[in-house]
């Protein structure tokens, strides 16, 4: 068993602790039952660690089983829109997790969990498919959606969608984070994302969408999005700037930027495949990219190196190549800030590199 | 660098002497090629942004160890390369301390 999905089990029992608490005491919202459906159908340790924790409150009396009435039809369509979804732990420093004893409770005849485990399943995508469609990533973790329409969006470490599949009308609003939407081809359903004061509208291509604090980044890879911003509830589509494949246009507080063209659209979907890329990135930002998926974090105090420019590859989740690049610089220094973090200083003499 | 880190640098300069791979990298500005050299060999590159500006790469196709593979796509450019672990090559000034 790796590491990875030891982590999994142990954060799943906790989860599975908080949630059984939460059952166990008030009426929940409908919110709460969301996010909790959302958080089953994650993993199916998820599910398995839940049953464990029931099991032990004896909270599966008959009583507290609430049965779908739903057709057939439409649970097998609701399980196939979630069977891709993979959640893809990229951070590896589990060690200090991995030492947490497991609950006792985790011991539970085999049988009997097969067996809930289906119930509590169909349960679970029962709840989901009757309401808004939230899916989201932790820290340090991506994943793969199949929307009920065939599109697929792949979220970014740290990252939340609300989807609402309507009939003349899908509607997806990037919370937070980053996705790329790979948008099924369907003219009479426009494929809509919102995220702050900003609309892009496609209707079968393929773009990503980088929400961060200050700035948002649109990157188109097929196909056209036309961008609308900041009006109110009329959607005047009509005369949006269209983006095409290779354009990209940045949104900050005071609005949508000119549009780039000829961007280099391998670098923005890099991180689908786990990598990074970096055409002429400044070590603060480079810096700052690894912290978005690791919880080593590095932070560059000297301002001189922070501005100098850095071009590569990397995977991301070794930041510990990285460093080994930084403390190859004359004059670097790394420290540890005491947690898990190092910071990077350079000696005053030192000269200018390269 | 370690002691730890210096014997696993070691032995990746050994393994590229040995192991040769598939390359397929035309001729393009150096930036490019060794973005392709990345993709295609596997490993992590990195370099300061100023050092390739303008340089164009004869680019490489065949099968070569990484180490005749980077010298041929760095040939003329007055840059050389160091692994600075098993998976990561720095690209530098020749004759850099």
């Amino acid at each position: 068993m790796t590491r990875d999905r030891k982590l999994e089990q142990v954060t799943g029992e906790q989860a599975a602790e908080a949630w059984e608490t939460f059952h166990g005491t008030d009426e929940a919202s409908p919110l709460e039952h969301r996010e909790f459906g959302a958080w089953m159908l994650r993993s199916p340790q998820h599910i398995a660690a839940y049953l464990r924790v029931a099991r032990t409150m004896r909270a599966l009396r008959s009583s507290d089983i609430r049965w779908p009435d739903t057709s057939p039809e439409t649970l097998i369509k609701a399980a196939r829109a979630y069977s891709e979804q993979v959640v893809t732990p990229l951070r590896d420093d589990s060690a200090p997790h991995s030492q947490r004893e497991r609950p006792r409770v985790a011991r539970t005849a085999l049988a009997f969990a097969f067996a809930a485990t289906l119930l509590v399943a169909i349960g679970v995508t029962w709840m989901v498919w009757m309401t808004p469609q939230n899916f989201e990533t932790r820290f340090g973790e991506q994943r793969f959606v199949r929307l009920d329409d065939g599109s697929g969006v792949t979220l970014n470490t740290d990252s939340r969608i609300e989807v609402k599949m309507e009939k003349g009308h899908r509607i997806i609003r990037l919370v937070r984070g980053e996705a790329l939407f790979d948008v099924a081809h369907d003219p009479t359903r426009p494929f809509d994302v919102y995220t702050g004061k900003t609309i892009l509208r496609a209707v079968g291509t393929r773009f990503d969408v980088d929400v961060r604090a200050s700035r948002t980044t649109v990157t188109v890879v097929e196909g056209i999005v036309s961008l609308t911003h900041g009006v109110g509830e009329a959607l005047p589509f009509g005369n949006s700037p269209l983006l095409h494949a290779s354009d990209r246009v940045v949104i900050d507080s005071s609005g949508p930027g000119a549009l780039q063209h000829g961007v280099p659209v391998d670098e923005a979907t890099a991180w689908t495949r786990q990598q990074l890329i970096f055409n002429s990135r400044s070590l603060g930002e480079v810096a700052d990219e690894f912290n978005r998926y690791n919880r080593v974090r590095i932070v560059i105090a000297s301002p001189r190196l922070r501005s100098q420019e850095i071009t590569g590859v990397f995977r991301a989740n070794d930041p510990a190549s990285f460093l080994t690049f930084l403390s190859n610089i004359p004059g670097a220094r790394i420290s540890s800030d005491g947690k898990s973090g190092h910071v990077v200083t350079l000696d005053a003499v030192a000269e200018p590199t390269p | 660098m370690s002691a730890a880190d210096a014997e696993y640098s070691v032995h990746a300069e050994v393994q590229t002497e040995v192991t040769a791979i598939e390359l397929r990298i035309a001729s393009q500005p150096l930036d490019g090629a060794l973005q392709e050299f990345s993709r295609q060999s596997g490993l992590q590159v990195i370099y300061f942004s100023s050092l390739t500006a303008g340089i164009q790469s004869p680019g490489v196709t065949g099968k070569h160890t990484v180490a005749a593979a980077l010298e041929q796509l760095l040939a003329g450019s007055g840059l050389s390369f160091r692994l600075i672990n098993a998976r990561t090559v720095e690209i530098r000034k020749t004759g850099a301390p």
